[in-house]
């Protein structure tokens, strides 16, 4: 994955924390939901901005909050989605 | 709906020192360090034990509090082990009382019918039954891992709805033959451990698979549950499992403060309802209608005051059962967050689903909103989200209550049993409703407004929200949903004729 697309990830999410808590400083591996620092609404925006930024499509997978919980976490769950054939996830770009 | 509760919900992981003076040390004892010290030694671990089955036991018999405390004590403290010490744990309870959650009280009735009265016939049905359900679990899960690309891995509770389904057409089919009570047992305890079972099939598509028996021993697992499960699956817990013996003395004190409580809770309750109930005569909910239904006279305030109480009974009662149960799972090691917390301070509808029944909202969030909202109206943000809120709320909701009785239809029929669920079907709907239009208005908290209208605006709009609908979502189904309707009409100021 590109440092631009973290970079990106990292960006958006700043917004929703800084919007929520108003607090902006937290790091790559900072839990984001189960620490309670970002609410549902804030993951349904996460869910909407990974699917128009990255052309992730969830129809298909396990989704659980738990694997977007940290910038980290994130960057890992769609990293090999923007792979070509990647494990049989559709991938828009 | 919302994934997460606050964290000061959850239990900290490590204790921050304090130097908070007398009796406030006392209710912050997590947070002190001589405490937490002191809690990590043999003397601090058997106090902490013996507390927890003292306070189990003014409220259990001892077949339930005994091995529950000591399956905690495991549990907490041969760490290495936990996850299999709560499959042992959690079956030990059930030999002991496989009807400790599921009565089958209908089944009993048929049995009766049939002409089969032997005191062992029902638990040894229930052992059955259970056994069948933990066997159709394990095949699933073993499906689930060898198909994991096909659609329906991906979808537990339409693969597990389908068969409770069938079932249940079954059952109905050969009501009144033997073999109609077998099937009925079945259907019912299947219905019991449903959403269990859909954790656990959705687990199983996690990073980190676990075996069979740990998803078994999470089925209604030893520190108590409902038809939803505190702490939801295997993958979900093992986030909040202490890892050093100071978060594990940390969680065991949270625990044992949030058993206390709610003790003082249960007092609280009864007090209340003595003062109110007996001493002022208000009557409860139910009562309330059947005296509009006689023709009785009384005054629309005391049918507001009716409300208020069974209301705020029914609150307590959520918080009793709650954080027995939370506090249990911090006992044994497990660093929950509570399943209610503060849901007086609720600024919308689907906050105070957050705050006030945690568990069930996630159930309904990840089994209905998210499925809906991965999938559905993508490209109609706005109808996305109503939507996805309006299956969990609505529809998630109804489904979920009207599999946790379907023993009404062995009492009186499908039609019976239907035109019974038509006021919490209107309950649904007017939920859905407000929730998904509340979520569809959310907005940022800009906290600096005037209090008035930051706090006290919005907390009293979803209470008065919650106190009238509590009018459709009373669980008495022998209430049709015109007498409920009647009622709220005379106690906003209709008149009392027919």
């Amino acid at each position: 994955m590109s440092g631009d697309a973290k970079q990106r990830i990292r960006g958006f999410i700043a917004g929703l924390v800084e919007g929520h808590a108003g607090n902006t400083v937290f790091s790559d591996s900072e839990s984001l939901f189960q620490s309670g620092r970002l609410d549902s609404m804030s993951a349904v925006e996460l869910v909407t901005f990974l699917e128009t930024e990255f052309g992730i499509d969830f129809a298909n997978v396990d989704f659980d909050i738990a694997m977007l919980d940290s910038v980290d976490l994130i960057e890992g769950f769609v990293a090999p989605m923007l792979r070509p054939a990647a494990g049989g996830m559709s991938a828009r770009r | 709906m919302s994934a997460t509760l606050t964290s000061s919900a959850a239990v900290p992981a490590k204790a921050p020192e304090s130097g908070q003076p007398g009796i406030r040390r006392l209710f912050a004892m997590e947070a002190n360090a001589r405490i937490v010290e002191f809690a990590r030694t043999t003397l601090g671990r058997l106090l902490i034990i013996l507390g927890f089955g003292t306070l189990l036991s003014l409220q259990y018999s001892w077949r339930y509090w005994l091995p529950v405390m000591l399956g905690a004590a495991a549990c907490a403290y041969v760490a290495e082990h936990r996850m299999k010490l709560v499959a042992l744990s959690t079956f030990a309870v059930l030999a002991l009382d496989p009807l400790w959650f599921n009565s089958l009280d209908a089944v009993k009735g048929l049995a009766k019918n049939a002409g089969i009265e032997h005191p062992k016939a029902v638990p040894f049905l229930g052992y059955g039954a259970t056994l069948s359900v933990f066997g159709l679990a394990t095949a699933l899960l073993a499906l689930r891992q060898r198909f994991s690309d096909s659609k329906l891995a991906h979808r537990p509770v339409l693969l597990l709805l389908g068969i409770f389904s069938l079932l249940v057409a079954a059952a109905t089919a050969t009501t009144g033959h033997v073999e109609g009570i077998a099937l009925w047992a079945l259907a019912m305890t299947l219905g019991a451990y449903f959403w269990f079972i859909c954790y656990a099939l959705h687990d199983q598509g996690s990073r980190k698979p676990v075996s069979v028996v740990e998803h078994l021993g999470l089925f209604r697992p030893f520190w108590g549950s409902t038809s939803v499960s505190f702490g939801k699956g295997a993958a979900y817990l093992a986030r909040f499992e202490a890892r050093t013996a100071e978060e594990l003395a940390v969680t065991q004190l949270k625990g044992l403060k949030l058993l206390l409580w709610a003790r003082v809770l249960l007092y609280a309750r009864e007090a209340w309802s003595t003062l109110v109930h007996q001493e002022l005569g208000i009557p409860w909910f139910a009562e309330a209608i059947a005296w509009l239904t006689g023709g009785r006279s009384f005054s629309p305030w005391t049918g507001w005051a009716s409300l208020v109480l069974s209301s705020v009974d029914l609150a307590l009662g959520m918080a009793i059962f709650s954080h027995t149960i939370i506090g249990s799972a911090r006992i044994a090691g497990f660093r929950l967050p509570r399943n209610m917390w503060r849901p007086l301070e609720a600024r919308s509808l689907a906050e105070f689903w957050n705050r006030y029944y945690f568990y069930f909202k996630e159930l309904l969030v990840d089994f209905f909103f998210y499925p809906t909202f991965l999938r559905c109206f993508k490209r109609h943000p706005r109808l996305r989200l109503f939507f996805a809120t309006f299956m969990a709320a609505g529809v998630g909701n109804a489904l979920f209550h009207f599999m946790r009785e379907i023993d009404e239809v062995i009492k009186h029929g499908w039609y019976g049993a239907v035109a019974g669920y038509q006021s919490y079907l209107f309950y649904c709907l007017v939920l859905a409703l407000g929730v998904g239009i509340s979520q569809s208005r959310q907005r940022k908290s800009r906290p600096g407004g005037s209090f008035v209208r930051h706090w006290v605006l919005p907390c009293t709009g979803v209470w008065f929200f919650f106190l009238v609908l509590y009018v459709f979502g009373h669980e008495d189904r022998t209430l049709s949903l015109s007498e409920r309707f009647r009622f709220l009409f005379f106690i906003c100021g209709g008149t009392h004729e027919r």
